[in-house]
């Protein structure tokens, strides 16, 4: 079976050479962010400052990236990450995905740092690293059209940075198709510390299957689900993610200026209802998307795509910014400048409580607006400011975190292994909390989505302020997630599709013959090795795995949620012990020797 | 009275946001009352389709799940939630 090859580059001397994949390592990860994280694991030097050249940056494609599987279109950015200092493991959808599998290229492995700002162009098995002087500076909408253009290419797809990325900015991200973004963790600054501007991709080939009728049959079932599933087949299309807004705001957890409150009282003004009748001009899918929940969105002269649910809490709620086309115009800004929306929202937050607070001086503002919640004014100057590191910019640029650690007060940075939480408040939802906190990655929802069954219902309702029960649906997510996640798929697919339809396809598509369990130990091995990377890297568990302060101590004010505070102490004990690791945290020995992890440098 | 906020589609449907509702003792008893104003969308039937698989129900915040389900009793200044089911994030 042909899985494609690894496309090894050294931007330091130019050096471009391939190498097949290992099936024995395929199999154990299935792809993507799996592959990547094993390779990544091997071959970087324990505490590699992440944006020294000898940091290693990986794009992976899934074994089902560039096929017909519904939603098989994602790709994976692995790579040590700056905002975090541990893994970061960034998924993106789009197209460039499935055009990179269509090259033949599975992986592109970046090491050094080229000479000159540079960009990689991909034709198929076709290889060129060039010149992007003449790009370098352009924000992201720009850089992409002009990079198509001089390849000569219009159906050449462009994974790029901006502004931000290019500064070293920890908020950088990295974004593909103008609109996507593997977005977190800061991988548009490790991009920009090797001098690369771009990796364009074209590719004409078709991805191969082991099993043709196999996969048909494992496609279309699962096309059904998905059609008939009222999260995936009905609600995404119709409302895409910001039909959020209301719901969570309506069970109180909707954290509000920088999480002092749970509950805004005018959410409504920036819900997915509404956005449906202001700025909404169309939807958009990305490659082989059944559920279609891109947003396109215009506001006077500007159009583009989103703001998606997270991105309007962090750049709105978060802010207290509650005008729907301040937001929107923020959310252009963070794709245009190359910034993760959940940082850049709510680092500025952090920054205005600190303002509030007396923290930040006036002076430092060298005369820009305010950092006064609920200025939208203050959101979009900023927002520019922190993109570009300039002025008091450049603090904002380092996140939320170190900036409010500046001060002295880290306390009110709303971050867990110094990377902003997402739009759920864990204090009115238990088990959200404990998946922030155990992240491999920093705060971030996409790792174990437990909202699904906490407040959706999916696949069956759980009570969103107990304790019980919450390590396994947390632990199954994660697994799932990160198997899904190395599949090539899209998380989302996951409201309707259970692991024996990722199974199903992934057999087909491999010639392996998945089972369910295997998947699911996939997704745990995966898991594991990424918790052996962060540990080699200096995590320590106990100081680590938690939640701001704020979460743990000071009651929600108001609404339904009032007087919750996250119970995390309750429930961290028993994931440890579910994971099949000690009281503090460390994988044991059997746990390894289960995974086949064992004896791992 | 109770307070009906109606979120996603049901906005359409019902070209409200919110209305007063009088008559729900429970909220089965005004879900009958939605289904007989605005049709099946709301009816409280488990069957063809059952109800938590098509609305997410919060009684002032909290899934009705969490309380006494369908049987949960309504009193005045209640608010009831009415959702597709829906997510995202």
């Amino acid at each position: 079976m042909n899985f494609g090859k690894i496309l090894r580059v050294d931007l330091s001397s130019g050096k471009i050479k391939t190498e097949e994949v290992d099936k024995s390592f395929l199999r154990s990860y299935i792809g993507g962010r799996g592959y990547a994280s094993r390779l990544l694991y091997e071959e970087l030097p324990a505490k590699t400052d992440p944006l020294a050249p000898e940091n290693i940056l990986i794009f992976s494609a899934g074994p089902l990236s560039g096929t017909s599987a519904p939603t098989g279109g994602r790709y994976m950015v692995v790579t040590k990450g700056p905002l975090t200092g541990y893994i970061a493991s960034s998924n993106s959808g789009g197209v460039w995905g499935a055009e990179l599998a269509r090259t033949g290229y599975f992986l592109v492995v970046l090491t050094g740092k080229a000479a000159r700002p540079s960009y990689l162009w991909i034709k198929d098995e076709k290889v060129e690293l060039r010149d992007a002087s003449e790009f370098w500076g352009l924000d992201t909408h720009a850089a992409t059209d002009a990079l198509v253009d001089a390849v000569g290419d219009p159906a050449a797809k462009v994974a790029c940075i901006g502004p931000a990325g290019e500064k070293l900015a920890k908020v950088a991200c990295i974004i593909n198709d103008k609109h996507r973004a593997p977005g977190r963790s800061g991988v548009g600054a490790v991009m920009g510390s090797k001098n690369l501007k771009a990796v364009v991709v074209k590719g004409s080939g078709k991805v191969p299957v082991a099993d043709e009728e196999a996969f048909k049959s494992a496609r279309d079932e699962a096309l059904k689900k998905i059609r008939e599933n009222p999260v995936a087949g009905e609600g995404l299309p119709a409302y895409g993610t910001a039909v959020l807004v209301n719901i969570i705001n309506g069970v109180g957890s909707y954290p509000y200026r920088n999480w002092q409150f749970a509950q805004m009282e005018n959410a409504d003004a920036q819900s997915g209802e509404t956005l449906a009748k202001t700025y909404l001009t169309s939807k958009r899918g990305c490659f082989s998307c059944p559920i279609q929940c891109g947003r396109v969105t215009s506001v006077g002269e500007k159009s583009g795509e989103g703001p998606e649910y997270e991105s309007i809490w962090a750049l709105g709620a978060s802010t207290g910014v509650e005008d729907l086309k301040h937001i929107t115009e923020a959310n252009y800004l963070c794709n245009e400048l190359g910034i993760d929306t959940i940082t850049a929202g709510s680092t500025v937050a952090a920054a205005m409580e600190l303002y509030e607070k007396g923290f930040i001086g006036k002076d430092e503002l060298e005369g820009g607006p305010e950092l006064r919640f609920g200025s939208g004014e203050a959101l979009l100057y900023w927002i520019e400011k922190m993109g570009k590191a300039e002025g008091f910019g450049k603090k904002l640029a380092e996140g939320s975190y170190r900036l409010a650690e500046s001060y002295g007060h880290p306390e009110f940075s709303m971050s867990v292994k110094k990377q902003e939480m997402p739009a759920y408040d864990a204090r009115g939802i238990q088990g959200i909390g404990l998946n922030y906190a155990t992240s491999n990655r920093g705060g971030c929802h996409v790792r174990g989505y437990t909202i699904s069954p906490e407040i959706v219902g999916l696949p069956e309702k759980i009570d969103p302020w107990a304790t019980e029960g919450k390590a396994q649906w947390t632990k199954t997510f994660q697994d799932l997630t990160a198997a899904i996640d190395s599949s090539g798929m899209c998380l989302f697919t996951s409201f309707a599709l259970g692991p024996e339809d990722y199974a199903n396809l992934l057999s087909a598509r491999t010639g392996f013959d998945y089972t369910v369990d295997e998947v699911l130990a996939c997704g745990e091995r995966i898991w594991n090795l990424e918790r052996l990377f962060n540990l080699r890297e200096g995590l320590d568990p106990e100081s680590e795995d938690t939640l701001p302060k704020r979460l743990l101590e000071e009651p929600i004010p108001e609404g339904p949620a009032k007087g919750k505070v996250s119970r995390l102490k309750e429930m961290l004990p028993e994931y440890y012990n579910l994971r099949g690791w000690d009281a503090k945290g460390i994988p044991t020995g059997k746990k390894l020797e289960d995974l086949g992890l064992k004896g791992l440098k | 009275m109770t307070t009906v906020r109606y979120f996603g589609h049901f906005r359409d449907l019902t070209k409200l946001r919110e209305e007063e509702v009088p008559g729900g003792k429970t909220v089965r008893g005004l879900l009958e009352v939605l289904e007989e104003r605005y049709g099946d969308a709301f009816s409280p039937a488990e069957k063809p389709v059952p109800v938590s698989g098509r609305l997410i129900l919060l009684v002032n915040g909290r899934h009705i799940q969490h309380l006494d389900g369908l049987d949960t009793s309504l009193e005045n200044d209640d608010i009831l939630s009415v959702f597709p089911l829906i997510g995202g994030g």
